[in-house]
């Protein structure tokens, strides 16, 4: 059952990063670096706790274009599962 | 000289204990075999959800509003501004999730189904531009397959949270 659980994890880990960076595009979160806690927002199907973040670098070569990564991991059978997305997001 | 031949009966216990421990070891291995299929299959989303997921994101990031916004969860039909001026509306008719899209005069444009087997729907918009969605949906046995949309004994529903945010922040300029 360790590969189905595993399987599962990552489904919900994808899923929990796309909803984060949506998140992040419409002003919902903050723009800013920071460790999210998403409580009843977002419900895994799987039985894992998702713990999730952002990072967020502004370019140096253009003001107002941020380079945003949001990360959501878990433990999954004693051992960390990540997924990350990396993104431009433009806030002029 | 007598000559024995044949098998002792410890010898037959032997090779049955031998039998039953491969067969038991196999029955495990497709036992796991199926769990992990299954798994597989939840996990890796129907094809049918991932086009009814693409086609609101793309319908909703591209927006150029809501005709209403609705702060608490809604089960009202969702109805989009397009950037032509259409109107693209999502409802759920006879526990089907229906897209119809209207033009600026109000005559209908197109209309189809998206996803049968819709056992609820629920969306909200809490900051502008953001659109959340939530679509329990019979995942076994498939909808086509029956004709009652009661949830009931082995079928199995699935709840999808979709989040989406409309680049351009509706006439703005995020992105």
């Amino acid at each position: 059952m360790s590969a189905a659980r595993r399987l599962e994890a990552r489904a919900d880990l994808v899923r929990a990063a796309e909803i984060l960076l949506e998140s992040v595009r419409g002003g919902v979160l903050p723009l800013e670096t920071a460790e999210v806690d998403f409580g009843e927002e977002f419900q895994p199907l799987s039985h894992i706790t998702v713990k999730t973040s952002v990072e967020v670098a502004e370019r140096s070569d253009l003001s107002g274009l941020y380079q945003v990564r949001v990360v959501a991991r878990a433990m999954v059978r004693s051992q960390e599962m990540v997924v990350s997305i990396t993104t431009q997001v433009w806030r002029p | 000289m007598t000559s024995r031949q044949g098998t002792t009966l410890v010898e037959l216990l032997v090779v049955l204990a031998l039998v039953s421990i491969m067969m038991a070891a196999g029955a495990q291995l497709i036992t796991h075999s199926i769990r992990l299929l299954g798994a597989t299959g939840r996990a890796v989303r129907n094809p049918v959800m991932v086009h009814v997921n693409e086609r609101i994101r793309r319908d909703v990031q591209e927006a150029a509003g809501l005709t209403a916004v609705e702060l608490i969860w809604s089960e009202e039909p969702l109805e989009i501004r397009t950037r032509t001026g259409s109107i693209v509306r999502y409802s759920v008719i006879d526990g089907s999730l229906v897209r119809e899209e209207f033009s600026a005069t109000g005559g209908s444009l197109d209309e189809r189904v998206l996803l049968r087997g819709v056992t609820s729907w629920w969306w909200r918009s809490t900051a502008p531009a953001v659109v959340d969605i939530n679509i329990g949906h019979l995942v076994h046995p498939p909808p086509e397959s029956i004709s009652s949309q009661v949830v009931g004994y082995k079928q199995e529903r699935r709840i999808e949270n979709l989040r989406f945010a409309t680049r351009g922040g509706w006439g703005g300029q995020r992105w």
